[in-house]
């Protein structure tokens, strides 16, 4: 045996365990080592300090780096009843050295398959997991956690001790290849921190870590463990406490396994430590009160008769399972048994039940201390929102922006830069124009997650340019072949004032804009880049030349695209819009986009004539050579009869009248003639075009409508109220019918109206 | 009649020797008052202990059989509600006689069960002859249940009118049942301990909105689920076919790849979706893991009995078209459009017959 190694007091655990939180205290206070190791993140060693500040648990240690595919972060919660946690607070009490032992996730997040460090994947995922479960007669591994170790409240810990070894031994395969290559290496880490500490003092050092890895790391560390050296730091790696919840640890609601039930484990520590509440009686029925109180409250009747039934049907559970006293799947299930009257399907929710795994979950939330050092983004960001008078107060209020302002231009940017973070608490409610300004109103409300969603976004800088151009740079490179989303991304960082990154984005958009064979993005695009040029004068930033040389090449690419005999299928509206986008571009911006009206006229043309031009894309080419001057009333009327059939017919009219909406006054013989086709119709073909006709005129106000109706009708017809049709009562009535059924199929899929 | 000659014997004949082995292994452990295993024994007579000699018989999460055998121990009744072929009827026969030793106190519930085929009825001779008597008294499962301290099976209780399926109220709540022909000491039938009820509801055809408020509240509800994995379904298939198949004197049984084949066609038609996730049209029959047995099975005997050595895929293709067809007219085109698409360039030599089979078959 590898010296010293007879001087380890191992201590396996399942991470958020009360009993084994009990437990590790015990054995701390009992032995006070001189030595205390815990499975934590080894970066964040010489930081322990700032765990013994006045936090306010759950809490989280947030680790985050870049790898070539995209940046990963993951979690180590501690709550109260964490054995880690406890591990660390009697440590410290008994003046023992705490450290932390476990790789830097820099280090294992690229084969990690898990970011909930705390998850208990190893034994979750044991494959000698399943003849286990049979054995002890339970179906998950959380039961038979729960049997073995947390339902006796006087396990002492020579049969902890005992039953974990076994369950570590057992559910650790015997072959080392079955062992993944992270948990390798991490024992070989910890291994040799180990083996160091115990070279460094004399006394007793307790290690405190995951039971699956506890076997191995013995066997290591008796065998005399080599040396491991600490792994070098990545470059963007990062790692700060934040503060975490309940909702975030529970098993059951997060995509990541962990321990289910967390408020419940959080009653069973109150009860067992004697933690003074004023709340009486087993964990098991605080529990239940809350559930009923919360049932209640939701208007569901619980009577004294159901609640007998629940509890009777729970205790007998806990008897027939052997637990003695009822455990948290005794109470779900006596629930289930006595109160769920109806059918449960598999993966959908059931009122009461939800009810019951939110009291299990608890609603703890954690706050870092005041004096817990924030990472220099954090500090940067409060100082920017509290120069800006925009920090979160209590009371949710609205900010107007006047963005002539540079006062307000500068608040406004940073609450854009807070929107690409997606930081909680600011909204932007509207745009509008006022007084030869753009105001924007920013509803500023109180979110309670803000702090712990600004340490993570720490990760990408230390100050909020820097993070904003970072998380810029990070969803430009993850676009494929999207132009419209990249030039929406320019768009955010003009409007965030971060123009260092503009440059990149800009080549973004290019490459993107160049790439994108998709009619409707490139129009988009366009669209969005237009709008940066034309309104520069109000942001500031982009009125530089970049922004039109892009304009320039996203107008070639949407005329490109829109030319027929291309690959690109031009789809009905996206083409219409582009048509639209195209247009407005050669309207608004001559100077930008450079090319010649002549190509416009002829690539419209072509699009107006080409067979498979679809109607809608037709009628707005036909539209926006209208507008250009450039197509007679007559060629409207000739192309308007060419697109008579009832099917394509509103689609046409839709694309004609988005473009050229004028035309109708101008040219009344159109109108007129669109009345004697439609009076021509057999009836279902007037009901087959009656939508799209619907939709094209809904391009128009209700005045304009007006005026229309007035122009066909003549004014003196249009002025009676219209007859109202003879109805047989009957077909009213079958109507009606058929509507009711309709909304009740509409409520009971939950499409419209469910709460 | 021996055993032997029956058609079906009940779950206490069948497996008789494993009730008086797990009676003996329990000795004097603590039980329910009335029951004649401990709680534990019941839960491996359905559940199943193979090293201990139990066959596994019902297929389902243990906490679920585990709720449904306390609920059983309280003063509630069990109902179990699921979609057809669920195993309800098998389920509730396999707890009757774990704990009662008798599985044949059963009240089949429809349209035309009455107060009569509940209770009790009268042998009318008698009664014109001596007047209500204790011995012109017919007693229905209901009376037998109550006096003999066992549990009573009621089978498809939402088919029978509300106002039937309310005379259970008293029985439930008071555990008492009035004879009020009957004087005296005849008038009240108390509840010997070990006496419950077991209902069973279908949720297809009337579901359990045909249900008292009242009566639901005497009942703990537990939900019968199909079987989600494919190898357990594939197991419980291929063990019962093999039953039927013995039990009948046919030789052949179904592969296991055919069985596989056979269990992911049910399960995928059932759920709406293909094992890698594709979304396919459901069928509005019930895929049921029985149906599937009772498919596998008439593809066995129809190879037999039909001349050929072993059963392929049109054999059980030919059936599964038999169970599409018992549902609304669109299953049939919903079958061929699955077993068109989503069953084309599968691996396996099962698969591809399917597929060809369909082929062959046509329309």
């Amino acid at each position: 045996m590898a010296h010293g190694a007879e001087r380890v007091q191992w201590f396996g655990v399942r991470h958020h365990s009360p009993a084994a939180a009990r437990l590790v205290a015990a054995l701390i206070a009992d032995r006070r080592p001189d030595a205390v190791l815990i499975e934590g993140p080894y970066d964040f060693d010489d930081r322990l300090d700032e765990l013994a500040l006045d936090h306010v648990l759950p809490i989280a240690i947030y680790s985050s780096v870049v790898l070539p595919d995209g940046r990963r972060a993951a979690y180590h919660p501690f709550c109260v009843y964490s054995p880690e946690w406890q591990a660390l607070v009697r440590g410290r009490e008994v003046g023992a050295r705490v450290r932390f032992i476990d790789l830097p996730w820099s280090a294992i997040a690229g084969e990690a398959e898990s970011a909930h460090r705390y998850g208990d994947r190893e034994l979750r995922g044991a494959p000698g997991l399943n003849a286990l479960l049979e054995r002890l007669g339970v179906d998950t591994f959380d039961d038979a956690w729960d049997r073995l170790v947390e339902v006796d409240p006087d396990l002492d810990l020579a049969t902890y001790r005992a039953r974990v070894e076994a369950l570590g031994g057992e559910l650790r395969p015997d072959d080392p290849e079955l062992v993944s290559d992270e948990d390798h290496r991490r024992e070989a880490f910890m291994a040799a921190r180990v083996a160091e500490t115990l070279r460094e003092v004399d006394g007793e050092v307790v290690v405190v870590c995951g039971a699956f890895h506890t076997p191995a790391l013995r066997a290591l560390v008796e065998a005399g463990a080599p040396d491991v050296e600490a792994p070098v730091p990545r470059d963007g790696q990062t790692i700060a406490l934040t503060p975490y919840d309940y909702a975030s640890l529970d098993g059951l609601s997060g995509y990541d396994a962990g321990m289910p039930n967390p408020g419940f484990y959080d009653e069973v520590w109150r009860a067992r430590a004697g933690v003074a509440d004023g709340r009486e009686g087993a964990p098991a029925d605080r529990a239940l009160g809350t559930v009923v109180a919360d049932l209640r409250k939701a208007g569901v009747t619980i009577s004294p008769a159901d609640l007998i039934a629940t509890r009777t049907t729970a205790g007998g559970l806990a008897a027939l399972r052997g637990h003695a006293e009822v455990w948290r799947r005794d109470l779900v299930d006596g629930v289930t048994g006595a109160l769920v009257k109806d059918e449960i399907a598999l993966g959908v929710s059931h009122p009461v039940l939800d009810a019951v795994h939110r009291a299990l979950r608890g609603s703890a939330r954690g706050r870092l201390a005041e004096a817990a050092p924030r990472p220099p983004f954090v500090v940067d960001l409060n100082a920017r929102l509290e120069a800006a008078g925009l920090l979160q107060e209590a009371r949710p209020r609205t900010v107007d922006l006047p963005l002539r302002e540079p006062d307000a231009l500068e608040r406004s940017r940073v609450l854009h830069a807070v929107r690409i973070l997606d930081l909680p608490g600011y909204r932007r409610r509207d745009v509008h124009a006022a007084e030869a300004s753009i105001v924007e109103r920013w509803e500023v409300r109180r979110e309670i997650t803000f702090e712990g969603q600004a340490i993570e976004a720490a990760a990408y800088g230390t100050t909020l340019a820097d993070a904003v151009s970072a998380r810029l740079v990070e969803r430009a490179a993850a676009l494929e072949a999207d132009a419209a989303a990249a030039a929406e991304l320019l768009g955010a960082a003009v409007r965030a004032g971060v123009s260092e990154v503009a440059g990149t984005l800009a080549v973004r958009v290019h490459e993107l804009v160049a790439a994108d064979g998709d009619v409707g993005r490139a129009g988009e695009a366009l669209g969005i880049l237009l709008a940066l040029y034309r309104y520069d004068r109000v942001l500031g930033a982009a009125g530089r030349a970049d922004v039109g040389a892009l304009l320039a090449s996203a107008y070639d690419r949407t005329l490109w695209l829109l030319d027929p005999g291309g690959q690109a299928t031009v789809e009905e509206d996206a083409g219409a819009a582009a048509v639209a986008a195209v247009l407005e571009a050669w309207e608004r911006a001559p100077e930008a986009v450079g090319a010649g009206r002549e190509r416009l006229e002829e690539v419209l043309g072509r699009l107006g004539d080409a067979e498979a031009t679809p109607a809608g894309v037709r009628g707005a080419a036909l539209g926006a050579l209208w507008v250009l001057d450039a197509a007679t009333g007559d060629e409207l009327l000739a192309a308007m009869e060419r697109t008579a059939g009832p099917a394509v017919l509103g689609d046409f009219l839709h694309g004609l009248f988005r473009l050229a909406r004028d035309v109708v006054d101008r040219r009344p013989e159109l109108l007129r003639a669109l009345d004697r086709l439609v009076a021509g119709y057999a009836d279902t073909a007037f009901l087959e075009a009656a939508p799209g006709l619907r939709r094209a005129f809904s391009v128009f106000t209700p005045r304009e409508k007006d005026e229309l109706a007035r122009a066909i009708l003549g004014r003196a017809e249009a002025a009676k109220p219209m007859a109202l049709r003879e109805v047989d009562v009957e077909a009213v009535e079958r109507m009606m019918e058929i509507e009711a059924a309709l909304a009740e199929a509409v409520e009971r899929y939950g499409v419209r109206g469910a709460a | 009649m021996s055993d032997e000659r029956r058609q079906r014997p009940p779950a206490e004949a069948l497996y008789a020797e494993e009730l008086a082995a797990l009676a003996e292994q329990d000795g004097d452990g603590a039980r329910p008052e009335g029951w004649r295993l401990t709680p534990q024994s019941v839960m491996r007579f359905v559940i199943g202990d193979p090293k201990a000699g139990v066959q596994p018989k019902f297929v389902g999460t243990r906490a679920f059989v585990e709720r449904c055998v306390v609920a059983l121990a309280t003063n509630r009744g069990l109902m179990l509600i699921g979609e057809p072929g669920t195993a309800k009827s098998y389920l509730s026969e396999l707890l009757a006689a774990a704990i009662s030793g008798d599985s044949t106190l059963t009240i089949q519930g429809s349209a035309a069960t009455t107060d009569d085929a509940i209770k009790y009825s009268w042998n009318y001779a008698l009664l014109l002859a001596e007047g209500p008597s204790a011995r012109s008294l017919v007693p229905a499962p209901l009376h037998r249940g109550m006096t003999g301290g066992q549990i009573v099976r009621f089978e498809e209780i939402t088919r029978c009118p509300i106002e039937v399926q309310d005379s259970l109220l008293s029985v439930l709540s008071d555990r008492v049942l009035i004879v009020p022909e009957l004087e005296d000491d005849g008038r009240t039938v108390f509840a010997r301990k070990g006496f419950n009820v077991i209902g069973t509801a279908n949720l297809r055809d009337r579901g359990t909105n045909e249900m008292s408020a009242a009566l639901k509240r005497r009942f703990n509800f537990e939900t019968v689920m199909p079987i989600a994995d494919v190898r357990d379904e594939m197991a419980l298939v291929g063990r019962e076919t093999d039953r039927l198949l013995a039990d009948a004197n046919v030789p052949l049984r179904l592969d296991e790849d055919l069985t596989e084949v056979l269990v992911t066609t049910f399960q995928e038609l059932r759920s709406g979706q293909t094992a890698a996730g594709k979304a396919v049209e459901p069928l509005t029959t019930a895929m049921s893991t029985a149906e599937a047995v009772s498919v596998a099975f008439a593809a066995a005997s129809q190879a037999h009995w039909f001349g050929s050595d072993a059963v392929n895929a049109e054999h059980v293709l030919q059936h599964v078209v038999g169970t599409a067809s018992k549902g609304e007219p669109e299953d049939l085109k919903r079958l061929r459009h699955y077993l068109e698409n989503a069953t084309r360039g599968r691996r396996g030599s099962a698969w591809k017959d399917l597929h060809a089979a369909h082929r062959r078959l046509g329309d």
